[in-house]
């Protein structure tokens, strides 16, 4: 019997317990959560889908219905595990996926279910319901996770750890004031903002750099960070370097991104005019490729000094904010040339000035001091803190002395107007000491500067800077005037010379004086004088035969017997006919013609 | 409104508007006068420190006056006499003086002025001295520009003019006689004037360009590192000491870093840091 009944046992469990772990290695788990199920109207949440397979890894993750919301992001993590217990191994792969969705309007949304595909077959999970309120009625979300300060970058993408650890998905703040008009980078870039634009030399300039960073990115590493450079400030760090603090959310354009207080300093312009922070940079790991960098914009700042309009005496450029002095003397009556410990404190808010000057008096001799520093934040955003000043003074004259009063005058850029910070040391009475006396004497003779003239009682004015010839065009002009002149003066000489050889040369030449003839002629022809005509005639022929070249012999012949026609026609009494001489000078013509004589 | 009524309130206005600005000139002249008496008074009962203050207060106001420099130069080297100095004292005391004489509208003040920073020069030597470093607080320049600034830019410029004439007159004798004496005498005239015009016109743009570019300074630091126009300092070049007198070269090597000046001291040249000198106020 007893045989029996564990017979039975054995067949109930190779019947009843193997087929579920058949059926256990086939089906895939799937857990779906959502970060909050209430959620307002443009906020943003999670829907993340754990998936185990005990086959083949889960993939192709898809979320399926989401109606009344959209979509602003997925990511998706692999995991395998293996498990040997008594030598027997399993073999686990998980996916865990994370959709990021933002509500689009109110009411109560199925979303999904979500769909995995195993081993060539889809598995669904389960369908969750989400109800949208209007926007500002959802319930409060979490704290924002608090930040390793040692590590600058933590927590720069915290749902990534929340949805290993499963933990609930905080819903986004939004905060208006960190947007931009638009992203200055791909999913991390920086922001440089100062609180001013224009200060005083030695204001305090509050600059603060963010880092922006799309919420729906994976892990990126941050490195080859190189600090803005401020060389025309004095530079002193509001947070610490390796602090940062998450500040909010913000959405610009169509993306959220968390917004990160990465550095803030206090800058204190050493100088006037447009002085420039420069940018912080920092590279980004690039998946596949090379890192990409990051680069916050260069900031201005107009720089000008405080106004001169009831500038105090002693007011050193710089000394701005507000200032306390306070100071402690003692011990109030000593031997001659004995010391005295003079203790002064300097506070308040600004670049507090490192050095004071102390009062100059006969007989008292300031030792270096010792200047011990408490600086910091003082006052919200506020640099300032308390500077100690400790002074050894020699007495080396007898007497009660007056050790005078330590005046910093400062400009207060909160009340817009000059302010003093004064304290005064008061008297100290010195004992006289026969010995200490003759070192002041010794000393005395080792003084200096002891024979410069008096000050002078009045203001007396001041010489001018002589303007200098050079700069008058008076001065160019008497520099080339003259040989300018000698220059004008030869050049009208040449060109009169010029024009009276031009002038000579063609008066005289042969052609103007054939021309003249030929023109002669043609006048004396209209006349009835007979011998003038042929005289007229007479001069053009001989004037054409100087002029002539290559004459045929023919025409020359004609020549010279028109020639002496002409010349017996004006010494002959019966030959004197205005026609004839008028057929001459024709006939003259025509040969003149036919000797082509150049005119 | 009745037309009487806008008359007197255009009469007010006129009456406000004439004398308002004379009002405000002489409350102006009133205040330097009276921070210059509270510096002579602080001068005159040794109270160095106030001194300092009311005269530098003058300089802040924009005040050119060579009895104020003076006096500054007195409260600084007054500040060094009672064991009281600050850094650079010696310098601005010699900063001072050299305004005061660059000021100083009588010959007598320049006197006392160029005692006065010679008497500075010389304890700033004597310290250089003590610490095993040279005595020369003064730098010759190099020849070409010691000839350049040997006399005014005026006197270049009137020797320019003259050379210039003559050069003209020269060359038209030349061209204009007939006789071999003449000739060459007027060509050798025409050869030494042309020369000197060259010369002396470019010396009295040099020195025009000096002054308008360099303006006159002095070191107030206790030295001054000449650096290249990265700030790196300048190897085998000395330091510049304490009240030496320098020329500042505003228009040099924009490209340099914005807190650094060119500098020439003597025939040495290089990058200081702008706060390690103090250029002399002139009145343009």
């Amino acid at each position: 019997m007893t045989r029996v009944v564990a017979a039975f046992w054995l067949i109930f469990a190779v019947v009843g317990i193997l087929p579920s772990r058949a059926i256990a290695a086939d089906v895939p788990t799937m857990r779906v959560s959502v970060s909050n199920d209430t959620v307002g109207v443009g906020s943003m949440f999670r829907v993340t889908a754990n998936v185990e397979s005990s086959d083949e890894a889960p993939e192709a993750p898809s979320l399926g219905n989401i109606r009344g919301f959209e979509l602003r992001g997925t990511s998706a993590s692999p995991s395998q595990m293996t498990t040997i217990i008594n030598g027997v191994r399993t073999d686990r792969r998980g996916l865990n996926v994370v959709w990021t969705l933002q509500a689009e309007r109110v009411g109560t949304f199925r979303i999904g279910p979500p769909v995995v595909t195993v081993g060539g077959k889809r598995y669904a999970g389960q369908t969750i319901s989400v109800t949208v309120v209007p926007a500002g009625k959802a319930p409060s979300s979490p704290a924002p996770p608090t930040v390793n300060r040692f590590d600058p970058f933590a927590g720069l993408f915290p749902h990534i750890d929340d949805d290993v650890f499963g933990s609930n998905e905080p819903q986004f703040q939004l905060n208006p004031q960190l947007a931009l008009e638009r992203p200055r980078g791909q999913v991390v870039f920086l922001h440089a903002l100062a609180d001013k634009t224009s200060a005083v030399v030695g204001e305090q300039v509050t600059v603060s750099v963010l880092l922006y960073a799309d919420v729906t990115a994976g892990q990126i590493p941050i490195g080859d960070v190189h600090e803005a450079a401020a060389t025309e400030f004095i530079k002193r760090p509001l947070i610490a370097d390796d602090a940062a603090t998450v500040i909010g959310n913000t959405r610009i354009g169509d993306r959220i991104y968390t917004v990160r207080l990465i550095r803030k300093w206090a800058l204190f312009p050493l100088k006037t005019g447009e002085l420039e922070v420069g940018a912080m940079s920092l590279s980004i790991g690039n998946r596949g490729g090379a890192p990409a960098v990051r680069e916050s914009e260069r900031l201005r700042v107009h720089v000008t000094e405080p106004p001169p309009l009831g500038r105090p005496a002693g007011y050193a450029s710089g000394d701005v904010g507000r200032f306390d002095l306070s100071s402690k003397v003692a011990p109030r009556d000593v031997q001659q040339g004995g010391v005295l410990s003079v203790t002064i404190e300097l506070s308040g808010v600004g670049n507090l000035p490192g050095a004071i000057t102390p009062p100059a008096r006969a007989g008292v001799e300031w030792l270096e001091p010792q200047i011990r520093d408490k600086v910091g934040i003082v006052e919200g955003d506020k640099f300032g803190g308390r500077r100690t000043f400790e002074y050894v003074v020699r007495m080396k004259a007898a007497g009660e002395i007056d050790l005078g009063a330590i005046v910093i005058p400062y400009w207060s850029p909160d009340l817009r107007r000059y302010g003093i910070a004064r304290t005064d040391l008061g008297r100290v009475l010195v004992k006289p000491n026969a010995a200490a006396d003759e070192a002041a004497a010794n000393d005395k003779k080792a003084e200096i500067f002891t024979d410069l003239p008096p000050a002078k009682a009045s203001l007396i004015g001041a010489k001018r800077a002589p303007r200098g010839l050079v700069n008058t065009p008076l001065y160019w002009f008497g520099l080339v005037a003259a040989p300018a002149l000698y220059l004008l003066t030869m050049l009208a000489l040449a060109i009169a010379r010029a024009v009276r050889r031009r002038r000579a040369a063609r008066a005289e030449s042969p052609e103007q004086a054939f021309a003249q003839r030929i023109r002669d002629a043609e006048t004396q022809a209209k006349s009835a004088d007979a011998r003038g005509i042929d005289g007229a005639t007479l001069r053009a022929l001989r004037a054409a035969t100087v002029q002539a070249k290559d004459v045929e012999s023919a025409v020359k012949e004609q020549v010279q017997r028109l020639i002496e026609e002409c010349d017996s026609a004006r010494f002959s009494p019966e030959l004197i006919d205005p026609e004839q001489a008028r057929v001459r000078w024709r006939q003259a013509r025509k040969l003149i013609d036919a000797m082509k004589v150049k005119r | 409104m009745s037309r009487s009524l806008r008359r007197g309130l255009a009469l007010c206005a006129l009456l406000v508007a004439s004398v308002a600005p004379g009002e405000g000139v002489a409350s102006a002249s009133e205040e330097t006068d009276a921070i210059f008496q509270r510096g002579v008074v602080a001068l005159k009962e040794g109270r160095a420190g106030e001194a300092i203050g009311q005269f530098e207060a003058l300089a802040d106001h924009g005040v050119v006056d060579a009895a104020a420099s003076f006096n500054r130069g007195l409260a600084y080297a007054m500040r060094v006499r009672e064991h009281a100095e600050a850094s650079g004292d010696l310098g601005q005391a010699a900063c001072a003086f050299e305004e005061a004489r660059e000021l100083a509208p009588d010959d007598a003040i320049e006197r006392e002025a160029t005692r006065a920073v010679d008497a500075v020069r010389s304890e700033v030597a004597r310290r250089r001295l003590r610490v095993g470093e040279p005595a020369n607080v003064e730098k010759r320049g190099s020849l070409g520009r010691s000839v350049m600034l040997a006399t005014s830019e005026d006197a270049w410029a009137a020797i320019a003019w003259s050379a210039s004439v003559l050069f003209a007159i020269s060359l038209f004798v030349r061209s204009m006689t007939n006789g071999r004496r003449l000739r060459v005498a007027s060509t050798i005239s025409s050869l030494i004037s042309g020369l000197a015009l060259i010369v002396c016109a470019s010396l009295a743009t040099g020195a025009r360009m000096a002054r308008n570019e360099a303006r006159a300074g002095v070191i107030v630091t206790s030295s001054a590192r000449l650096s290249d126009e990265r700030g790196v300092a300048l190897v085998n070049a000395d330091p510049l000491p304490e009240g030496a007198r320098i020329e500042v070269d505003l228009a040099h090597a924009p490209n340099a870093k914005p807190e650094l000046v060119f500098v020439r001291w003597g025939d040495a040249n290089g990058y200081i840091v702008e706060a390690a000198a103090r250029l002399l106020a002139r009145v343009e």
